[in-house]
């Protein structure tokens, strides 16, 4: 451990600078809105740097030097910087307005995004406003899952998997919040709204010490900043939802707004169809920026998004039946941000609530089911340049957890049969503190060594670890590099789902003296190559991870109204490794790319599969995402994906056998069932394609009209086994999925 | 209360649309029914083995139901108003049957297609027995099971509730000093008497459901306070019989984890929603349980 710190110090301390403090801003030349993540390079490739949640960084380097400036979806730029200027360098980038100039933007890039993309992926919304995406909604989770290394469930839906980890592995921030449930719907939508959406960032290897808790990615989504000067905004009409986002100034250049909101109407559709699903989902935001000063500056954030479901039936003769469930995320975050010239800093305060409900009333029998997990978290950190050369980072982060899982509330008969469970709300703390150190030791070798120290404690247990991060990248030639990286990730909370789906009922659990943190160990190598002429970039990164302390259920556990949960979780061992390959094309007027990922992930359990190691539900020994924009002209785009992928894992049930009851009043049909997850269904693809009209850019109001399909052909997408009956009333096995072909059609308007 | 008012807050909300958008919505709806069809899938097959349920009762009195494995697709079962009827097809007749220990061998005789008992069939306690089964078709199986000590009730009695639809069963015994304590108390109700209702009614399924789950109790060492065990069971009123019938039976740790299982798994609503999980089982070359125990079963009436 000394050895890490020494290490870190050395890196930090071992040059002399004497060269000048630059200090740059990149706003979007329409909005005034601070771009984050721009790239800031030295035209000679010695120095760069990317902005930070203000938009702004600083480079210390000699003058003359000519620096270009580039941020995905906005075209370059170019300055020269003759003197030394103790003022704040303001750089206007302007938006591109089709893909075939947001591509030619990718062309130029630069060594320190190659380095960058090796286990992160980063997306912005105007990579994929075009794309064919189910339902017709922008949806970026959904992009994320075409990416090599990340899988889907069957339907779109049931989480998505990185690099072998389950669901629960994956940490999901909202401006630095944590979202519980990133899903409506079951997963067929994100509960982000694209509209609202400044970027998104993956990490699935390659983890800065910044980025902990969960062991298989982190991925960081930033709402937009308001627009401080001008009002914009976007509305929308689609067959399954509406939406808008507005942003704008409310005290001109120091107080901006931003709000958005998106509501379906499925069970109106049905109902017009003469079906029944009164199911409806809605979210929306609210995002104040004020400006401080020219140094500080201070936001707050406000998300809410549920699912309700509720059927009512009064008929006459009949019992009447009354049904609802909903589940809520709500989220508050405030953020104050300070800047100079030597340091920058971030202190952020987060509420969270992630709750679902359950409420049946069958003829004044009542059954009510409500769970919950709220978070109280206090982070910050701060960012130094300590000479032209050398970065450095630390902070810390401290989240208090609240559980208050199956509390039960009976009326009725039922209560005699079904006992009453009080509140049981029980508490438990995580806290991190991180050091990182960012270096580029020549012009060909960068080297970002990370240390994060974190623990967990509450009722009768306490847990630390120490946590390594390293990534070094060498860039063999102007075109080409090589990254390699190794991460040790813990995890203090556990999302207990059960073997066969992830369900929005499923419950958080934090560790305890018994439920040990999960960790990991990752190992990746990636290599790039870049072709200028022709737009091409390729990147293939192998990997190996290792796992402890993995959780599942024991075998027949009752996870539904189960309030002893923690003495039916089991622990083991796990691996996974794999392939990945990313061949992109980013220029000319057919753009996309392939992606493949050739992976296996594999646990062990004592207590399950008899004790054999057995592989993960999300096992799936192939996957291939093929995505294509075509520029047909100035107005008309149009775009496909095609994904075809190993089939789901289930456990087969090999036959039955008849015994009675425990009470002797009854027969049951025992299960005989087969290796865990030993089954592979049927594999797993589909087409979609989106026709997209754009109105002509330079006008004030711009119009966008989007026709598509997912899964044109109507394949099934098959997730389970079900019993289906036959034309000759027999029954038999049969793979199901839940949804075929879907139309879509919105209307975008943009002001 | 609570309830009501947060099934008041999910309530739907009116949303009014645009004449040309109705039309555009009904056209998706009706494309929406594209559900595709079901795939086949080559499920695989447990190699067919027989299967044993067997019970010792009182008086020498000795049952064992001997069926097969069967394609876990099948429908074992059919269902009309009167009641559930089991496909005999199952059942395994024409084996030979024989129970062998401490010198002596009981053989049972097949009554039934498929059911064997002896009534001569006088265990000593603790002692080791194997039974052994040659099938029509020449399959073998066999298992061993030690005569499990009986344990009564000190006490048992029965109360209605105050609108007499259910009922209240309390109990108490002593613990078994010199052996294993793993026990199991039935509550025999009658219920499957109860007529299916025509249509699908929530809460028939709830309640045979729960009824299904809570038929017994499993008890342990762990749960005996200075070596006495009371209980107290609340269920339904039977529909067609004014008698209970509550058996103590005191089973080897092995049935024990069976019963468990079957507790967790053994409703068709536990198989949906619970875990997998593979029944233990002690017969070699097949499934099932041989166990040898003696029941205290008493039957009360209704006042």
């Amino acid at each position: 451990m000394k050895t890490i710190f020494t290490i870190l110090l050395l890196l930090g301390l071992n040059s002399i600078a004497n060269a000048a403090k630059l200090k740059f801003e990149v706003i979007d030349s329409k909005t005034n809105e601070a771009i984050i993540g721009a790239s800031i390079i030295r035209s000679d490739n010695k120095v760069g740097a990317q902005t930070n949640e203000m938009g702004q960084a600083t480079i210390e380097t000699e003058l003359p030097a000519s620096f270009s400036i580039s941020y995905m979806g906005y075209e370059s730029k170019k300055i020269l910087l003759k003197q030394y200027e103790n003022e704040l360098i303001q750089i206007e980038l302007k938006e591109s307005k089709r893909i075939l100039k947001e591509a030619n933007i990718q062309a130029s890039k630069s060594k320190l995004s190659q380095k960058e993309k090796a286990g992160i992926i980063s997306i912005q919304p105007n990579e994929y406003k075009f794309l064919a995406i189910a339902g017709g909604e922008k949806d970026p989770i959904q992009v994320l899952q075409l990416m090599p290394g990340l899988k889907k469930g069957a339907n779109g839906g049931d989480g998505f998997y990185v690099r072998g980890g389950s669901a629960d592995q994956n940490l999901i921030r909202l401006d630095g919040a944590t979202v519980y449930n990133p899903n409506h719907l079951l997963g067929f939508f994100s509960v982000f709204n694209s509209d609202a959406i400044q970027d998104l960032k993956l990490y699935k290897g390659a983890f800065p010490a910044t980025m902990g808790g969960r062991l298989s990615s982190v991925m960081d989504i930033r709402i937009k900043e308001a627009d401080k000067s001008d009002w914009n905004g976007t509305a929308a009409v689609g067959l399954l939802s509406a939406r808008g986002f507005l942003s704008g100034p409310l005290i001109k250049n120091k107080l901006g707004f931003s709000a958005s909101f998106r509501r379906t109407y499925i069970e109106q559709l049905f109902a017009l169809a003469g079906n029944e699903l009164p199911y409806y989902f809605q979210d929306g935001h609210i995002k104040l920026n004020y400006n401080i000063n020219e140094n500080n500056k201070l936001s707050y954030t406000a998300f809410y998004g549920n699912d309700v479901l509720r059927i009512n039936r009064e008929k006459e003769n009949e019992k009447q039946i009354d049904f609802g469930t909903s589940s809520h995320n709500w989220i508050q975050v405030l953020h104050f941000l300070h800047f100079n010239k030597d340091f920058s800093s971030n202190l952020y305060a987060v509420k969270t609530n992630y709750a679902y409900t359950v409420n049946a009333n069958i003829d004044g029998n009542i059954f009510g089911l409500k769970a919950e997990v709220q978070d109280l978290q206090l982070k910050g950190d701060l960012t130094k340049q300590i000479n032209k050369k050398t970065n450095f980072k630390t902070g810390f982060e401290f989240t208090q957890h609240s559980f208050n899982p199956n509390q039960t509330s009976i009326f009725g008969s039922l209560n005699e049969l079904l006992k009453e469970t009080e509140s049981s709300r029980f508490y438990a703390n995580e806290a991190a503190f991180f050091a990182m150190i960012d270096k580029n030791i020549n012009q060909k070798i960068n080297l970002n060594l990370g240390l994060r120290m974190s623990s967990s404690f509450g009722k009768n247990f306490m847990y630390v670890a120490p946590e390594p991060r390293m990534s070094l990248h060498y860039q063999i030639d102007e075109t080409s590099g090589v990254n390699l990286s190794y991460n040790r990730m813990k995890q203090y909370l556990h999302l207990v789902s059960g073997s066969s789906a992830v369900m929005p009922t499923d419950l958080w659990f934090p560790v305890s003296k018994q439920v040990k943190p999960q960790s990991s160990n990752q190992y990746a190598i990636s290599y790039q190559k870049e072709w200028n002429k022709s737009g091409l970039f390729l990147q293939i990164e192998p990997y190996f991870k290792t796992m402890n302390n993995l959780v599942e259920y024991k075998e027949g556990t009752q996870i539904l109204l189960n309030n002893e949960i923690e003495k039916d979780l089991v622990q083991g061992i796990g691996r996974a490794y794999g392939i990945e390959l990313m061949l992109q094309k980013k220029t000319g007027r057919l753009s996309g790319w392939i992606a493949y990922t050739l992976s296996w992930s594999e646990r062990k359990f004592e207590e399950l599969n008899r004790a054999n190691w057995f592989y993960g539900r999300y096992d799936r020994r192939h996957d291939l995402s093929l995505v294509g924009n075509f520029q047909i002209n100035e107005n008309w785009g149009f775009s496909s994906t095609f994904t075809i992928g190993s089939g789901m894992r289930v456990t087969p049930m090999l036959g039955k056998y008849i015994m009675p009851s425990g009470s002797y009043n009854d027969v049951i049909g025992v299960p005989i069932y087969g290796d865990r997850n030993s089954l592979v269904l049927s594999p797993l693809h589909r087409l979609d394609v989106n026709l997209t009209y754009q109105s002509k850019p330079g006008k004030r109001i711009r119009t966008e009209w989007n026709i598509g399909a997912c899964n044109v052909y109507n394949r099934t997408q098959a997730y389970k086994l079900s019993l289906v009956k036959n034309a000759d009333n027999s029954r038999s096995f049969k793979q199901v999925g839940l949804y075929g072909f879907v139309p879509s059609a919105s209307f975008n308007m943009y002001f | 209360m609570e309830n009501t008012k947060m099934i008041q807050e999910t309530k739907k909300e009116a949303i009014h649309f645009h004449p040309g958008l109705i039309l555009l919505i009904i056209i998706f709806s009706q494309l929406l029914s594209c559900k595709p069809e079901p795939l086949d899938v080559n499920m695989p097959q447990a190699p067919e083995k027989p299967a044993i349920a067997a019970q010792y009762g009182i008086d020498g009195i000795m049952g064992l139901v001997l069926s097969r494995t069967f394609d876990a697709g099948k429908q074992i079962y059919s269902a009309d108003s009167n009641g559930i009827y089991y496909d005999s097809i199952l059942l395994l007749s024409g084996a030979e049957v024989e129970i062998t220990g401490e010198g002596r061998r009981f053989v049972m005789e097949e009554l039934d297609p498929g059911i064997y008992a002896s009534s001569e069939a006088f265990f000593e306690d603790r002692a080791l027995y194997t039974l052994q089964i040659k099938c029509k078709d020449g399959k073998s199986i066999s298992a061993q099971s030690r005569k499990m000590p009986k344990v009564s009730f000190n006490n048992v009695s029965i109360s209605l509730n105050e609108n007499n639809k259910l009922v209240k069963i309390n109990y108490s015994f002593n613990d078994i000093v010199d052996a294993e304590s793993y026990y199991v108390v039935n509550y025999i109700s009658g219920n499957q008497q109860q007529k299916i209702p025509e249509k699908p009614d929530p809460e028939f399924i709830a309640k045979r459901i729960l009824e299904q789950n809570a038929s017994y109790d499993l008890i342990d060492e762990k749960m005996f306070k200075e070596g006495v065990f009371t209980g107290e069971k609340t269920i339904n009123r039977p529909v067609n019989s004014d008698s209970i019938g509550v058996a103590l039976t005191h089973i080897s740790k092995d049935y024990y984890h069976y019963l468990q299982a079957q507790k967790k798994a053994g409703t068709l609503f536990n198989q949906i929603r619970a875990e997998v999980i593979n029944f233990p089982s002690n017969i070699k070359n097949g499934y099932g349980f041989f166990e040898l125990n003696e029941p205290d079963f008493r039957i009360l009436e209704l006042q």
